[in-house]
């Protein structure tokens, strides 16, 4: 009844809805919560493969895995981006990315 | 040493000394007393070696001698210099009238702040000239004449603060450059027929080619032409005549060196030198007779209503060379040589004396200059043999040669052609005695304040009027190593007589004789003829020729040139090299737009590649 498309259809709408709140929103941490919500969505994606598929144990394993690894690099990669957000702040009182616009011509 | 002075090589030496001349006069610029000294002394080796060279050929012969200038595929162009009868007596005249022009200017032009520079021009001018004597190649002729145009432009533009001189040494190039087109595309015709452009070559290939029927008729008729057009641009004949007598505001001397001795006789040297390809060609010595006899005519009118002196010395100046073009269509080269050394010797003198009458008055009408027989003797007595000779009153050297041309010119075209010649004399003796008769009659319209004349600005004309006497011993034959001046110039011809009876130098002298007393008579007002309204205010405007000329340069030529330098300067210039140049900071200030420093426009940008990518994979891989 719920097979592997089902699982897939929806981690392709949380990647987008991650993508678009990426791309159109104005403050930084909204921007992260965004890529977060990506993370999540490559993380469904992958375990649901590991468990609809007809691979060996070593092989689920591997997709169980994975999905550790890229759990952690998410957890890794926030706190570097809230840590410079912090620094920005310091340095202009506001988060806002329309603000950050020195590297242009 | 030896081989320095031999004949071949010596030949080179006459431009050279001049050219060296023109070279150290510019570095002495400023310098007065070496500049003048070095220019005397450059013509009195030019006068020697012109004897030199005349007593080789007198016992030698013609001779040549080339150098390679350039080699181009499988032409081989070359500059070189010839010596024959032709050569010799134009280089004995420039080399005598240049000398004796120097000695004047030396005193005319000894308080102007450009002596050096004049020296200089007159250096540059009489080696171009003497390479356009000696050239017998058509290509070095080319360059030598252009360079004769410019030594021109440099004298009458002497005084270029006067806006007046610089108009009309602009005007002087820019007429005889639009006959120097006709003679460069006729030399380039006469290389493409013959493969060479050494004259004497050209001559046998093309009398060969004409008898064997491989060359047509026509195009050696274009190509005689198209030089002929050179030749009228550089001769000031009828319709490219309008530079020459604007040419008188350069300095006197100059007048005398360029517009009555040399430059202008050298479109008559260059027919006189290429007469062989003329004489394939009825129509093209029937085109020369024909311009001849118009600017002889034309120009003899014109002289009759004008108050300058030089002026009118100009407009019979062009009338004379009209003369000389009328005998050469007749065929006759060595009376049109013949009147081109009487010619010059007169005129010049004629010059150089108007240039003592304008000193001593400071005025420059005849009418203003009346009265002078009395102050300047040597000066007007020397006038007064110039004018003579010019008008051709027996015995003196004009009636000679006038006879000459007239009876050829009635053997050649026949009785109307005659006519018009002899209407010609007439007006020629009309004017010059009009002159002499306004300048020498004893109304005193002068102050009795004059200087007096150096003897370096009287000399000249003197020895001009001996000369011009001397000129008429030419005629004879000396002994049997010259037996007169038509065997000199054409040696194959041998004996020519073009004596059609007596009757013609009868006829002739009667019309000068009748002319000068019909001249004394009118302008000592003892008979009245009043002249027709109608026709002098023509006379006076010069048939209009000017104001037509002045019409097709203002309005056409600057027009289209407006209209095709307006092309040139927005399609070309604006739209062409400045529109594809101004592309590229347009396009870069477009383009950096894209980097906009907003963080969600580059994840924007990221994505966009990135489906773009995964579209790629899944539709066409």
């Amino acid at each position: 009844m719920t097979g592997l498309v089902h699982y897939q259809i929806l981690s392709a709408i949380l990647f987008c809805i991650g993508l678009y709140g990426a791309l159109s929103r104005k403050s930084a941490i909204l921007i992260l919560l965004s890529i977060e919500i990506m993370f999540n969505a490559v993380n469904l994606n992958l375990i649901s493969l590991a468990a609809f598929s007809q691979f060996s144990q070593e092989q689920v394993a591997l997709g169980q895995s994975i999905v550790v690894f890229v759990i952690t690099i998410a957890a890794a990669e926030l706190a570097l981006g809230v840590a410079i957000i912090l620094r920005i702040y310091k340095n202009k009182s506001s988060i806002d990315t329309d603000n950050l616009n020195l590297l242009k011509w | 040493m030896t081989g320095l002075l031999q004949y071949n090589n010596l030949i080179w030496l006459i431009p050279l000394i001049s050219l060296i001349s023109f070279v150290l006069s510019i570095l002495n610029k400023n310098s007065n007393s070496r500049t003048y000294l070095l220019n005397l002394i450059a013509g009195l080796v030019n006068i020697i070696l012109f004897l030199v060279v005349l007593i080789n050929y007198i016992d030698i012969g013609k001779t040549s001698s080339q150098i390679v200038w350039a080699k181009i595929g499988d032409t081989t162009l070359m500059i070189g210099a010839t010596v024959d009868a032709l050569s010799i007596s134009m280089i004995g005249l420039v080399s005598i009238v240049t000398f004796l022009i120097k000695l004047y200017s030396l005193q005319y032009m000894k308080d102007d702040p450009k002596f050096g520079w004049y020296f200089a021009c007159i250096s540059l001018f009489s080696a171009a000239m003497y390479g356009v004597v000696l050239s017998d190649n058509l290509l070095f002729l080319y360059g030598a004449w252009e360079l004769v145009g410019l030594g021109s432009y440099l004298l009458i533009g002497f005084w270029y603060e006067k806006r007046a001189a610089a108009e009309a040494a602009k005007k002087a190039f820019i007429t005889t450059r639009i006959g120097d087109v006709g003679l460069l595309v006729g030399s380039l015709i006469l290389f493409k027929i013959s493969g060479t452009f050494n004259i004497s070559e050209i001559f046998h290939v093309v009398t060969n080619g004409i008898e064997t029927e491989m060359i047509s008729q026509s195009t050696v008729s274009i190509a005689a032409i198209l030089i002929a057009l050179g030749a009228i641009g550089k001769s000031a004949q009828f319709p490219l005549h309008v530079w020459l007598p604007d040419a008188m505001e350069g300095p006197t001397p100059a007048s005398a060196l360029i517009h009555a001795a040399t430059m202008v006789a050298a479109g008559v040297f260059l027919i006189a030198r290429l007469f062989p390809i003329f004489e394939v060609s009825n129509f093209a010595l029937t085109f020369i007779a024909t311009i001849g006899i118009i600017t002889f005519l034309f120009a003899g009118t014109l002289a009759l209503v004008m108050n300058d002196l030089k002026r009118i010395l100009a407009y019979s100046t062009i009338s004379h060379l009209g003369l000389m073009f009328l005998s050469l269509g007749c065929g006759n080269v060595p009376g049109a040589i013949f009147h081109l050394l009487i010619h010059g010797a007169s005129k010049a003198l004629l010059f150089l004396c108007a240039g003592n009458f304008t000193n001593l008055t400071s005025k420059s009408t005849i009418f203003e200059m009346s009265g002078l027989i009395k102050k300047s003797t040597l000066s007007s007595f020397s006038f007064f043999i110039g004018a003579a000779t010019l008008a051709g009153i027996p015995p003196f050297g004009g009636f000679w040669s006038k006879d000459a041309i007239l009876a050829s010119s009635y053997s050649a075209f026949g009785l109307p052609m005659f006519a018009a010649a002899l209407t010609g004399t007439f007006l020629s003796a009309f004017y010059i005695t009009r002159i002499v008769v306004i300048i020498f009659s004893n109304k005193k319209n002068l102050t009795d304040k004059l200087g007096q004349t150096s003897i370096l600005m009287s000399l000249p004309p003197l020895i001009l009027s001996v000369l011009s006497i001397l000129l008429i011993g030419l005629l004879i034959s000396w002994g049997d190593r010259y037996l007169g001046f038509s065997t000199f110039i054409n040696p194959s011809e041998g004996g020519e007589n073009h004596h059609a009876g007596i009757w013609i130098p009868v006829i002739s002298g009667l019309v000068t004789i009748s002319a000068i007393i019909f001249s004394w008579l009118k302008y000592t007002n003892r008979i009245s003829l009043p002249p027709n309204q109608k026709i002098l205010r023509l006379l006076e405007n010069k048939y209009h020729v000017d104001n037509l000329y002045n019409y097709l340069v203002s309005k056409i030529v600057l027009r289209t040139s407006k209209i095709i330098s307006a092309f040139d300067r927005i399609v070309i210039n604006d739209t062409g090299v400045d529109g594809l140049a101004s592309l590229i900071p347009f396009s870069s200030l477009r383009l950096k737009q894209i980097q906009t420093g907003k963080v969600s426009t580059y994840l924007m940008s990221m994505t966009i590649g990135l489906v773009a990518v995964l579209l790629y994979m899944v539709f066409f891989h």
